[in-house]
């Protein structure tokens, strides 16, 4: 249950956004650390399912655009430190991986609404995050062609994951709890 | 707790009606390339030969009618393959997190492990490695 | 949620360029591929594009004509050669402009060759047991045989202008083994160029030629790539010796000590000649080459196995647009100068 009036009332706006921030930021760690945990979809260091980009996505609908690139930012960089592959070859991978996913968010959340819903937000950050890492694997790691034979299943992924997380964001757009404790959010 | 989780399904089960047209236009066309892709991968048919590329050059095309051990001296050391029963597998590689040893067995055309570390991808070509053989 | 006509417009546009991409990507071009045996061998033809009647039709005429060709060139019989090989020693036979051509052609490397190409060596086949219809025994001839066969003048006179062909003796046997296969080869392509066949590959007993583009798919489309073809081992049968991409109609070939032969008291006797001593050539246990043709390949893949590794490489660098691998008796690889531009890899 979020405390908003609470917050509204009581705090200066910069430090309930941080703390929100905070909030944010903490989930999407705790995030990327199960994700960590979990089998990689592709045999390189460092690729992820890109779970922890739900709460990129999040924080842009809820503290704006800026915000979210900074927490894609935040969590790559704090993520890797408490995993253990701080500026390893997988850190550059994951980190291409979420930043790519949170800009093209942000682009689809100024542009593409109401053409696309949460969801279609959803599906196409999980997209950009997976393709965005393929690539760099590519580029980086082992330049054949042979590697886009993952395309599919990588996509097929992230349509899964965007769609699950898409619908839970869209549930909770619609039950007005990113209006709730938006404070100073811009008008999306 | 239950409360909401019942008013959740609820929400859910009209959420798909609230898609909006670039979601359906999206998911049409990711599924569309998808398929669109799977016939270049699963020919389904088992491969003849696995080529095993060091550094992006290959330097060993083995016939998985063969069974046979191989080595690849990479960077980091030895990665070794097993041919046995008409698969392939990487039986060890110095790489910190053994990702193409976990990947098991490939014997169908178009499977690949990579052993990134040491700079080694064994590939099972879409195709077989040649046209027609001169004896 | 409004959906505006606008909107469905789009949906259904997406719709039909997704049915779009996947039908192209689904399409695949027709391929055939045929056996058969033939000329005493295995011949293969792999043809792409077109329908499949089309492509059926095409490989079909291509097999009639190797089978029509293997009746002008076989040595014996009432074929063509059958006839020349059949007439007396000394009498100008008139034979089809084809023949002619073959036969000149194969006398012109027989003088390039120095000799070590040659087409008359019928009668010492025979002697040896490699017969026509060869059943895979054989006999070691004695010396005396060998002498004689040796001793006795052989030759053909060939008239350009009234295509007559005289055998200058008896002796003179006409065998066109080491040229018809890869004449053949070149005739079947032929063939299938006729009949609208966009890429083709014709395999004849070792004797390899294409034209065109293997069509892969590739992703969505259909990418074209040069045809590979993979030369055996001489000894290892299982393994690979290397392999070749072939450009643009050019062809291949191997001789070599393992494709007919047969042991007696433990040492082997092969059907690839040295016409200077009456002896199977020992130096190679395979020569491969490549030429512009698969008839030049033919030829001059028997005519570097009988020279050897230094007379055998001699020719091959001598000659433009002509590579070679050769595998000496100790198992060493050679191989010419030019053949790494020529997408060869061992």
């Amino acid at each position: 249950m979020t405390p908003t009036s609470l917050v509204k009332s009581t705090l200066d706006p910069r430090l309930s956004r941080t703390l929100l921030f905070v909030m944010f930021l903490s989930m999407a760690l705790a995030l990327h650390v199960l994700e960590s945990a979990l089998p990689p979809p592709l045999p390189f260091p460092g690729v992820k399912l890109g779970l922890a980009n739900v709460m990129t996505t999040a924080a842009m609908l809820v503290l704006g655009v800026g915000s979210g690139v900074a927490l894609a930012l935040a969590r790559t960089l704090l993520g890797s430190l408490i995993v253990g592959t701080f500026l390893s070859v997988g850190f550059f991978l994951s980190a291409g991986g979420a930043l790519a996913s949170a800009l093209v968010t942000a682009l689809a959340l100024a542009w593409c609404r109401p053409a696309l819903s949460l969801v279609g937000v959803s599906i196409l950050s999980a997209l950009v995050h997976n393709t965005a890492q393929l690539l760099l694997a590519w580029a980086v790691f082992i330049q054949q062609g042979v590697l886009f034979y993952y395309l599919p299943v990588l996509w097929l992924l992230a349509l899964a994951s965007g769609l699950i997380t898409g619908l839970i964001l869209r549930a909770l757009e619609q039950r007005g709890t990113f209006q709730r404790i938006a404070l100073d959010a811009p008008q999306l | 707790m239950l409360r909401s989780a019942k008013g959740f399904g609820a929400t859910a089960r009209s959420l798909l009606q609230q898609l909006s047209w670039g979601d359906w236009v999206l998911v049409t066309g990711v599924l569309a390339l998808c398929a669109g892709f799977f016939p270049w991968l699963q020919s389904g048919q088992s491969g003849q030969a696995a080529v095993v590329y060091l550094e992006n050059q290959v330097v060993a095309t083995l016939p998985l009618a063969r069974e046979t051990e191989y080595a690849v001296w990479g960077p980091l050391g030895r990665t070794v393959l097993q041919v046995q029963g008409g698969k392939l597998r990487v039986i060890s590689d110095p790489g910190p997190q053994q990702l193409c040893v976990l990947q098991g067995w490939i014997s169908r055309q178009g499977e690949t492990l990579v052993c990134l570390p040491n700079r080694v991808v064994i590939q099972i070509p879409g195709t077989p490695p040649y046209d027609s053989l001169v004896k | 949620m409004r959906v505006r006509r606008f909107h469905k417009l789009v949906a259904a546009a997406t719709g039909g360029v997704a049915l779009a991409l996947v039908l192209v990507a689904w399409w695949r071009p027709q391929t055939l591929e045929r056996e058969r045996i033939l000329m005493g061998t295995f011949v293969q033809v792999k043809a792409y594009g077109g329908n499949e009647r089309e492509l059926n039709a095409a490989v079909e005429a291509a097999f009639r004509e190797m089978q029509r060709l293997e009746g002008v060139l076989r040595r014996r019989g009432d074929g063509e050669l059958g006839q020349l090989n059949g007439a007396p020693a000394g009498q100008a036979v008139a034979v089809s402009a084809e023949l002619f051509d073959v036969l000149q052609y194969a006398e012109r490397y027989r003088l390039l060759s120095r000799g070590a190409f040659d087409v008359t060596l019928g009668a010492l086949e025979d002697l040896w047991g490699f017969v026509e219809d060869w059943d895979g025994l054989g006999r070691v001839p004695s010396p005396a045989e060998i002498d004689a066969w040796l001793a006795a003048p052989r030759g053909l006179e060939l008239d350009e202008a009234s295509k007559r062909v005289k055998r200058l003796s008896d002796a003179t046997q006409i065998d066109l083994g080491g040229i018809a296969k890869g004449y053949a080869v070149d005739r079947a392509l032929e063939v299938l160029r006729a009949h609208g066949v966009q890429a083709a590959l014709v395999n004849a007993g070792g004797n390899v030629r294409t034209f065109g583009q293997v069509p892969e798919p590739f992703a969505f489309w259909i990418r074209l790539r040069p045809f590979q073809v993979a030369v055996q081992h001489p000894r290892q049968a299982s393994k690979i010796l290397g392999g070749i991409s072939l450009e643009e109609g050019q062809g291949v070939a191997t001789s070599g000590d393992y494709q007919r032969y047969f042991e007696v008291a433990g040492a082997r006797y092969h059907h690839l000649f040295d016409p200077r001593t009456g002896q199977p050539a020992r130096r190679l246990t395979s020569a491969t080459v490549t030429a512009p043709t698969a008839m030049e390949a033919d030829i001059l893949s028997t005519a570097v196995f009988v020279l050897g590794m230094e007379a055998g490489l001699a020719l091959a660098e001598q000659l433009p647009a002509v590579e070679a691998v050769l595998v000496t008796a100790e198992g060493q690889v050679l191989t010419s100068s030019g053949l790494d531009s020529t997408g060869f890899s061992l």
